[in-house]
């Protein structure tokens, strides 16, 4: 019996330690209303909350929510707006690439420091690669303005304007823009009405608040699960594949599932799921 | 000439010559004092306002330099924010002034004046001078200015001061490109100067001065008063009866009086013996008319 108590005591220990270290990064601060979707539903954000890959925050109104990498760096997130951690390694991984997030609106100031593989925000036309910098972004429907406070960023334009076109180099002190509609430039200073329009907070320095939760436990607390309305933008980004996959299980969701049906000609993928029918191989009629 | 003018006439030239001693005397120190007080107060304000600059430059700048990348903030700058914290100061006292005086500012409000100039063209030629007081007339009347050289020796001012393309490009769009730029290290390039006014300090002493002389004089005439009461009765009045009654038995009037007292000064011994000497007078002339 006191075998298998200790073997019980052993199993459930290790079996903790992963969830100990499956975190890959820590809000710090929420202020205004802000949730978190993981998996399929939202949950509401609160400060010592653990984010991890595939998590999509989002920050409402003028609402500001800062993550902590635990591999360095931090984030913090102005709204209105969202950010989606694509590839974010859990603490002790090592990162295969580099970190990457993506970020279809609101203000994003991003500390970086994440040598050697650095981190990319993906964000309207382009995607901007740091490795050790300072960078504030706005994204705007299908435009991007990021100002370079310090260090150097890389752009790569990924809207089909730019497909084929070589990186560009931003320096420390540049402002550099590009819209759906205009080609990309850069400026030697912020703008007066993006420093104008900027979040107070992200003039400053972020802070370093991770040591605060470092043992802290935050459950958090389930609001309700992803709607159709909500999912489409994401559906319709550059990660729809990862979407298409994850978004799946809500297809058995009336709702959901009618919303889907009533726009199919977007999603095919999901047509032999909603249909399979269709997809049956067909059974040769025999000849009376 | 009587005694009492003979006696009147010693004192009251003491007196004056005295008089006029410690009114110039006191004069002097009061004004003096007056001056070292302004100059006091004028380096206290120069101390003050270098706490400013200093307190802006260790603690106050390091926290902007973030948003300095967005906007450029004059908050950050050690001579705006000693200006400024002055410029509160003389809400309340509008006399006194502090200026980052400079030959070629960012900012124009710290243009040097035709005066401030030469202040700053003094330190420039004597490289050694730390320090200069004067004084100088206003159109609120006399003021003294205490002045400290600016001279650039950090070289983290020539980021903002040295030529257009290496200032920050916030500040160009506050300031322009036009002043504040060519400064080279160790150049003094400006002056602060403080100024405090005289007059305060100046009136105080002269009413200072004027109550003293007032005492002085007052103590000086009832001493003169008292001194020539004290002659007429202690002195003049018994001598003139001893005179009078001396001259009288001097004439054979044996019968003119007694010589009496009960004082035991110098008069009283002095009547003493005088009626002593009347009274072997008196037995001597009855000897020889026996």
């Amino acid at each position: 019996m006191k075998a298998a108590f200790f073997c019980l005591t052993i199993w459930l220990a290790l079996s903790m330690a992963p969830a100990e270290a499956a975190d890959a990064g820590t809000v710090t601060i929420v202020e205004g209303r802000a949730r978190v979707l993981r998996d399929l539903t939202w949950y509401k954000l609160a400060p010592g909350a653990r984010i991890r890959e595939g998590d999509i925050i989002e920050a409402m109104d003028a609402a500001q929510v800062q993550t902590e990498l635990a591999t360095g760096g931090s984030l913090n997130l102005g709204g209105p707006g969202a950010l989606y951690a694509a590839a974010l390694p859990l603490a002790g991984d090592k990162p295969a690439g580099p970190l990457e997030f993506a970020l279809p609106a609101g203000w994003l100031k991003l500390a970086a420091n994440a040598a050697p593989a650095g981190i990319r925000v993906q964000s309207g036309p382009a995607m901007v690669s740091v490795v050790e910098a300072i960078v504030v972004f706005r994204a705007q429907t299908d435009a991007i303005g990021f100002f370079v406070e310090s260090g150097g960023a890389k752009l790569v334009e990924t809207g089909p304007a730019g497909k084929g076109a070589a990186p560009v180099e931003a320096r420390a002190g540049e402002y550099w823009s590009q819209a759906a509609d205009r080609p990309l430039r850069s400026e030697p200073r912020a703008p007066a009405a993006f420093v104008a329009a900027m979040p107070r907070q992200l003039l400053d320095p972020l802070p370093v608040l991770a040591p605060r939760y470092k043992s802290a436990k935050v459950q958090l607390v389930a609001e309700q699960e992803i709607s159709f309305a909500e999912a489409e933008p994401w559906l319709a980004g550059p990660y729809r594949k990862v979407f298409l996959k994850r978004l799946t299980p809500r297809l058995r969701d009336r709702e959901f599932r009618a919303a889907v049906e009533a726009r199919i000609a977007r999603y095919p993928e999901w047509d032999p799921i909603l249909h399979p029918e269709k997809y049956q191989p067909k059974v040769p009629v025999e000849p009376k | 000439m009587k005694l009492i003018w003979k006696f009147n006439l010693v004192l009251l030239g003491i007196f004056l010559l005295g008089f006029a001693i410690s009114g110039y005397v006191s004069y002097n120190v009061l004004q003096a004092n007056a001056r070292e007080e302004v100059v006091q107060n004028a380096r206290l304000m120069m101390e003050a306002a270098l706490a400013s600059r200093n307190y802006t430059n260790t603690q106050i700048k390091p926290l902007l330099d973030t948003q300095l990348k967005y906007v450029f903030l004059p908050q950050t700058v050690p001579a705006y924010a000693a200006t400024e914290q002055f410029n509160d100061l003389r809400k309340t006292h509008q006399d006194y002034a502090y200026k980052e005086a400079t030959l070629n500012p960012t900012n124009p409000r710290d243009r040097a004046s035709d005066w401030e100039a030469d202040v700053v063209q003094i330190f420039r030629q004597t490289p050694g001078t730390t320090e200069l007081v004067g004084e100088r007339d206003t159109p609120t009347g006399r003021s003294l200015y205490l002045a400290r050289p600016i001279q650039i020796k950090n070289g983290a001012c020539l980021v903002c001061h040295s030529t257009v393309e290496a200032a920050p490009k916030t500040m160009l769009d506050q300031y322009g490109g036009a002043n504040g730029f060519g400064w080279k290290l160790n150049e003094i390039i400006g002056s602060q100067i403080v100024s405090v006014p005289m007059t305060v300090p100046v009136a105080r002493a002269s009413a200072t001065f004027r109550t003293f002389m007032l005492s002085l004089a007052a103590v000086f005439a009832a001493t003169f008063v008292l001194l020539n009461v004290m002659l007429h009765t202690i002195v003049i009045r018994r001598v003139t009866k001893l005179a009078s009654i001396a001259d009288q038995v001097s004439l054979g009037n044996l019968e003119a009086g007694e010589f009496r007292t009960k004082s035991k000064d110098e008069i009283g011994v002095l009547t003493d013996a005088l009626g002593r000497m009347k009274t072997s007078l008196v037995q001597a002339l009855k000897m020889l008319e026996e």
